[in-house]
């Protein structure tokens, strides 16, 4: 799966890192410029389980005086969310969108599988992160900040 | 329809901050306008306007966030962000109704992403088309209880 993973990131152009290399473990961090902010993504794949975990990480951490409004604003979001979730870590305010898969490593499909997880991650990241930062720093209430959000169209939010 | 007009109008504004808009900002404007769904020949119409005098808000303050995010990236367009700049990042931010502490905090992502060479990495145009046509949905509320 390691190699599908850096076949899919070099051929969409993206530079990236690979921060850990392990027969057990690998994990690959890149930056990516997104409609509405900036994120990190840290693709982690584990070959024993044949797992790949995806993690777009919020540009922010979450200050301890926001977590609730944060906490609240996840749930809906979560609420219905297809593929993935949000999810934040209420002890150092680290807030993601994850998306884990399973894969099979005699699966043909499996570029396409990686490649299409991989974007939906981007997308549902930076859908919310808009209403993410306006709960952080406008002090707008989560279910406003999610109404601008779904209330808006879905190509982009103007 | 408006409100991508003004977004643009807007853009344009803080493009033109040191009276002249450079290539590449103008490209970025480009760029955002296709985001925007309008096409050439409006943002093209836009670009050879007069600047706006004052620039209008949006209502909303996700607009309001993804203006001030676009203007960021205008500012960085050229991979360098300067003491001035950063100070005017701060003051927009402030105008736009959103804390210091969140230009501080993009600001510094962006700063970091620009030394890792990670500011290239954007998702296309045509890769979003791609997605949008099996992601149009991103929710279902089925409920499933009796």
């Amino acid at each position: 799966m390691k190699n599908i993973v850096i076949k899919v990131l070099n051929h969409l152009g993206y530079k990236y890192q690979i921060i850990v290399d392990k027969p057990q473990q690998t994990i690959i961090r890149l930056g990516m410029q997104l409609d509405n902010g900036r994120a990190d993504i840290y693709i982690d794949i584990r070959p024993e389980q044949e797992q790949v975990l995806i993690s777009a990480v919020s540009p922010v951490i979450v200050p301890a005086h926001k977590r609730n409004a944060i906490a609240e604003f996840i749930t809906r979001a979560n609420f219905g969310l297809i593929i993935g979730s949000f999810e934040m870590d209420y002890n150092d305010g680290e807030l993601k969108y994850k998306c884990n898969f399973l894969y099979d490593e005699d699966d043909c499909m499996s570029e396409k599988v990686f490649a299409r997880n991989l974007l939906i991650s981007f997308h549902t990241l930076d859908k919310y992160l808009p209403g993410i930062m306006t709960v952080l720093y406008a002090n707008v209430m989560p279910h406003s900040a999610i109404a601008q959000i779904e209330n808006a169209p879905d190509h982009n939010q103007n | 329809m408006e409100m991508k007009k003004r977004h643009l109008q807007s853009l344009m504004y803080f493009a033109h901050a040191d009276n002249h808009a450079h290539p590449a900002e103008l490209d970025f404007i480009r760029q955002v306008g296709k985001r925007l769904g309008l096409d050439d020949d409006e943002v093209n119409i836009i670009i050879n306007s007069k600047i706006v005098a004052e620039v209008s808000l949006p209502h909303s303050e996700v607009q309001r966030y993804i203006l001030f995010d676009d203007i960021l990236n205008l500012i960085a367009i050229d991979k360098k962000i300067t003491d001035a700049e950063e100070a005017g990042v701060k003051k927009v931010a402030t105008a736009l109704g959103f804390s210091a502490e969140m230009a501080e905090a993009t600001l510094n992502k962006l700063k970091r992403h620009i030394e890792l060479g990670f500011d290239t990495n954007q998702v296309s145009h045509a890769i979003k088309n791609t997605l949008f046509s099996f992601t149009f949905n991103l929710k279902s509320h089925e409920k499933y209880s009796d």
